[in-house]
């Protein structure tokens, strides 16, 4: 299964990633550091599912969702981010992003989340 | 690498655990002022005093007068939240705050207190749970600056090692924004490598 | 349990604070002994019953929100302790003379039972701290202030310290502190030439014994005058004593030095002093040579000055 994990902080995507393989130790990753380094893995590769952080350089979270639910309609996007606005939420769940989860991630949240998720 | 040298890893996770702040920081204020607030990517860096002097300078506009509130906070971890909004923008918050339309001068000091108080106590209480340690804050203090000296009246900064953890609070449309400090020096920058070294071992165990 | 609770409550009348509890309606649970000395209300009086009802001034929007602020973050709020009170007032009861009427707060709002919604507010009576505070500042511009006025009787000081009082030229002790300069600079480098001229007006004392000092004065006045106007910005002139004046003079050979010292002879020369008429002065003139200190170069240019005088004055001489 191949799993996008997309967040500029380097130690943000290392702590998402080992929680994970605890669940599905046999998940390809990939990692991009910014929205627009996501977007072309999500061309190239048409990952199962794309964990995806909001406040980055380059290409913030939004503009990288919209353009991969252009690009995949069905695309299983987990927005994670520290932004737990209610209206941050809202704009996330309407831009067409499955879940949104508040960061940091740990066991449980990683456990919720990959049970709504598609296989 | 020299004991109070922090790496990228260092600095990479303390501006992940500053994002986390801001975000519950934002989100107590957006609650306050029933708004929504835009995220910035914070800016970190390990400095001097003439560090910190033109960071300030390339930072804040020179040509305008602000609301600077400084709150000390100590534990195990400890420093300096430091607050500035615009003139305008104070004003404006009193404006909302206090629903009167012209705020006298204690009105706003009080809401920029208030404010202060909301972003200093979800900041770093965030930020220091998530390094596993508590802190005391102590009692803030406003002032009115003119142009954008604000170490000139930090008496206390005989900082000669500094963190700077820089970010912006941005509500378009109430039009408020602030720029937030946290500055710590000394034996707390050793403590909070201590604990982001723990935070670190954690990780790549 | 009943044990307990009584400390609590001895404990809670003998802090030196004000200190009260109350919930997010504003109605007060507890009220200790300093507030009801400081206030004059009874805990009996206020329990129980809104605060608004004794402090109808204060914003309780603002209070209330403040309140709700310390539950919901449990953390402390805490009002601006700025001179403008935002909470309760109460009257200074101290009998010594002071600035202030009413006292000065520090008010922290404490969570205390998150459950029940209800706060501890703890009042810090922080005005002698104010006062001083008033004082100190008073104190500062008062330093301020002479500081200065000091600073200018320094800088007044100075300037009368290298001056010469009748002509405002420099002194000989300020020509002294150049030559040093001059004389150093020319050992880092070698380039840095210079040169010495010393004038001596003519018939001085016949001047004064025939006109008197005050129009002697006016002679060394108007020379002084029309040197200063005479010589290139950058060269330094100063009076040497009596009718003595001396000019140093920067990147200069003998031709240009000599050149400097006729140009001043005629300046002099040409000059009308009313009640007077015209004067004359001779001229010494000497360049640094390797190994100079200032008394060989001075007492070549006093050699020179020797000559002119005594090949008939009102000319220059080289030594
Ligand atoms: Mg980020």
């Amino acid at each position: 299964m191949k799993v996008l994990v997309v967040d500029d902080s380097k130690l943000a995507r290392l702590s998402l990633i080992k929680t994970l393989k605890e669940y599905e130790p046999s998940a390809e990753i990939f990692e991009a550091e910014n929205g627009a380094i996501g977007v072309e893995f999500f061309k190239a590769e048409h990952p199962r599912v794309v964990f995806l952080d909001l406040t980055m350089p380059v290409m913030d979270g939004y503009e990288a969702l919209k353009l991969m639910i252009e690009i995949d309609p069905k695309a299983q996007v987990v927005v994670v981010s520290a932004d737990i606005q209610t209206q941050a939420q809202a704009r996330v769940l309407s831009l067409g992003a499955k879940l949104m989860v508040p960061k940091p991630i740990n066991s449980e949240k990683m456990l919720a989340v990959l049970q709504q998720l598609v296989f | 690498m020299q004991a109070s040298e922090f790496s990228d890893d260092h600095l990479d996770i303390l501006k992940e655990l500053m994002n986390i702040a801001m975000g519950n920081a934002t989100a107590s204020i957006a609650d306050l002022l029933q708004a929504f607030g835009t995220m910035h990517i914070p800016y970190i860096s390990v400095s001097d005093l003439n560090g910190l002097k033109s960071f300030i300078e390339e930072t804040i506009p020179n040509d305008r007068q602000y609301y600077v509130t400084k709150q000390l906070f100590g534990g195990m971890f400890g420093g300096e939240f430091i607050f500035v909004m615009t003139d305008e923008s104070a004003v404006n918050l009193g404006n909302y705050l206090y629903d009167i339309s012209k705020p006298e001068r204690a009105d706003i000091l009080d809401a920029v207190v208030e404010l202060t108080n909301i972003l200093s106590a979800t900041i770093v209480s965030r930020l220091t749970e998530e390094l596993n340690t508590k802190v005391q804050f102590f009692v803030p203090s406003t002032e009115l600056v003119e142009g954008n000296n604000l170490i000139g009246l930090a008496e206390i900064l005989d900082y000669h090692k500094i963190i700077i953890v820089s970010t912006q609070m941005v509500f378009q449309t109430q039009n408020i924004s602030g720029y937030i400090f946290i500055l710590t020096k000394g034996e707390m920058i050793e403590r909070l490598r201590h604990l982001i070294d723990q935070k670190l071992e954690e990780l790549y165990a | 349990m009943s044990e307990n609770l009584e400390y609590c409550t001895i404990v809670f009348d003998s802090l030196e604070n004000g200190t009260l509890i109350i919930d997010e309606n504003c109605i007060v649970w507890a009220w200790n002994k300093w507030l009801e000395i400081n206030t004059g209300i009874s805990s009996e009086s206020i329990i129980g019953k809104s605060l608004e009802l004794f402090y109808p001034e204060i914003n309780y929007r603002g209070f209330q929100r403040k309140i709700r602020t310390t539950l919901r973050l449990s953390t402390p709020t805490f009002y601006d302790a700025s001179l403008s009170n935002r909470f309760i007032t109460i009257p200074r009861n101290k009998i010594s003379t002071s600035l202030l009427t009413t006292m000065q707060l520090q008010v922290t709002i404490s969570p205390y039972i998150a459950e029940m919604q209800r706060v501890m507010v703890s009042i810090h009576d922080i005005s002698d701290l104010h006062e001083l505070k008033m004082t100190l500042q008073q104190k500062m511009a008062e330093i301020v202030h002479l500081n200065t006025i000091l600073t200018k009787d320094r800088k007044r000081i100075e300037i009368l310290s290298i001056t010469d009082p009748l002509t405002k030229l420099y002194n000989r002790q300020k020509l002294n502190d150049v030559l040093e300069m001059m004389l150093l600079r020319r050992h880092w480098n070698e380039e840095n030439s210079f040169g010495m001229i010393i004038t001596d007006v003519d018939y001085f004392k016949k001047v004064n014994d025939t006109y008197g000092h005050q129009v002697g004065d006016k002679v060394l006045i108007a020379v002084a005058n029309i040197l200063s106007q005479t010589i290139r910005t950058g060269d330094i002139l100063a009076r040497w004593g009596g009718e003595e004046f001396v000019v140093l003079v920067s990147d200069v050979d003998k031709e240009k030095i000599c050149f400097v010292a006729e140009k001043l002879r005629t300046a002099i020369e040409q000059m009308n002093i009313p009640d007077m008429g015209t004067i004359t002065a001779s001229f010494g003139v000497s360049l640094f040579v390797e190994g100079d200190t200032d008394e060989t170069l001075m007492y070549r240019s006093d050699l020179a000055l020797y000559r002119a005088k005594k090949n008939g004055r009102n000319r220059v001489e080289f030594s």
